[in-house]
């Protein structure tokens, strides 16, 4: 049974708030422990999302080495790349906590939430981007591999510059897709009327209750947590 | 023989293409015409080595490419996109047709003349300083050509090349083509262009539902 999207919205709200309001490695422990624990509570698609995202994994390693060689001390430079790397870890828990719903539901409970419409169906909208983004960005990596280009073999900074390239075709694509959406969305009457109505509007049930009860205890132990200990 | 298929098969997981055998030779325009859907770009991608075949192998001069990358196909053939713009990547013009040959250890001199030449040859020297994000698509289209001619390629497969293209666009790569075929490059032309393809092409072979039938 999935939890109501708004109760998740808040729980992901209240832990990434706090993965960014703490400072150290200790004090974040909880909530990646409580991060790990709802991800596979709501069966959220964590593998499915780690493979995704392999390049952003190589970027944590290498962050993370980068942080503990930088710093004089190197014990203190790994505490901090650990809190680095703890933060950045629960924002992607958080992010693959929301992924499990479909798109026009979180922009329900979004609105049940009192967000504008506007800025509502813009975050779906934003989030449906993301794969077309991917998307745009190996078309472009296997056209450049196309012209002749063996990635693998060129010296680093001719590679380097290569990805930077690499970059322009999938943004110019993205504004160009963004622009088309635009106008269908506003040849179709987007925003025309201010009232609203939903063909399935989200209900809160008891299981529903018993979470959002679980999260207040939940935000109430961790701030307990960050103050006695 | 440039580009052979044996037996070719293809599952997206369904069947899109079913034992495809043909061969491309060196000077001929191939042209596969055929409804949407059909299979004619999934063609087009295997041979370039986009998709890997589900069954059957297509050969480049002979060699199976099964274990090719994608590189080693771009030596051999050159792939246009239906979207012309993916295919772009330097800030500008000149730039474009510069960087894959200083990648190469190409003089500077030398691969700056190699590009003016081809910009000429496709009308485009006057923008050779213009910036690649305010081109047309027709103007997308023939740098991303000239890109691909960089490399001198043996074939050029070109997927539904004349979308969007005015007539005079359609001339100037009618005589493109003519040019390449003089110089013994095989072109595999995927179109809709019924026109253009009667112009241009040596041979026609029609797709239905995966298979490829004598026109």
């Amino acid at each position: 049974m999935k939890i109501d999207p708004r109760v998740t919205i808040l729980f992901v709200l209240l832990l990434s708030s706090f993965a960014v309001a703490f400072r150290d490695a200790w004090h974040m422990l909880p909530l990646l422990a409580s991060a790990l624990i709802a991800v596979l509570l709501a069966r959220a698609p964590l593998l499915k999302l780690l493979r995704r995202l392999r390049g952003v994994w190589i970027m944590l390693v290498f962050v993370t080495l980068l942080q503990t060689l930088a710093a004089q001390d190197w014990l203190a430079g790994l505490l901090i790349a650990a809190t680095v790397l703890q933060r950045l870890v629960i924002l992607l828990l958080g992010g693959a906590l929301l992924a499990g719903y479909a798109g026009h539901v979180l922009v329900q409970a979004m609105l049940q939430l009192r967000m504008p419409y506007q800025l509502a169906f813009m975050l779906s909208i934003g989030l449906r981007f993301v794969p077309l983004f991917g998307e745009s960005y190996r078309d472009s990596l296997n056209a450049m591999q196309l012209r002749g280009v063996d990635l693998r073999k060129i010296k680093f900074r001719a590679r380097l510059r290569i990805y930077t390239w690499l970059i322009m075709p999938t943004i110019a694509s993205g504004i160009h897709q963004a622009r088309k959406l635009a106008m269908a969305m506003e040849l179709r009457g987007f925003g025309a009327r201010d009232r609203r109505t939903a063909y399935a509007p989200l209900r809160m049930r008891w299981v529903d209750w018993l979470g959002l009860a679980g999260v207040a205890i939940w935000a109430a132990g961790i701030i307990l947590w960050r103050v006695f200990l | 023989m440039i580009i052979q298929t044996e037996n070719l098969c293809f599952a997206y997981p369904k069947f899109a293409l079913r034992d495809v055998n043909f061969s491309l030779h060196a000077g001929e325009l191939l042209a596969i015409t055929g409804a949407n859907g059909s299979g004619k770009t999934t063609l087009g991608k295997l041979l370039c080595g986009l998709l890997k075949p589900s069954k059957g192998a297509v050969f480049i001069h002979g060699e199976d490419t099964a274990d090719w990358r994608l590189a080693q196909f771009g030596q051999h053939v050159g792939y246009l996109f239906q979207e012309p713009g993916r295919q772009i990547f330097a800030p500008t013009v000149l730039e474009e047709l510069t960087f894959t040959q200083e990648l190469d250890d190409v003089p500077q001199e030398e691969s700056q003349a190699r590009a003016h030449e081809l910009l000429a040859r496709f009308e485009l020297t006057h923008l050779a300083e213009q910036s690649t994000l305010t081109l047309s698509r027709g103007e997308q289209q023939r740098l991303a050509l000239c890109g691909l001619l960089l490399n001198r390629p043996a074939a050029l497969i070109l997927d539904e090349p004349t979308t969007g293209l005015d007539p005079r666009r359609c001339e100037i790569l009618s005589r493109m083509l003519g040019d390449c075929l003089a110089d013994g490059v095989a072109v595999l032309l995927i179109s809709h262009d019924a026109a253009f393809v009667q112009a241009n092409a040596t041979r026609i072979l029609r797709m239905t539902e995966g298979q490829l039938h004598e026109n």
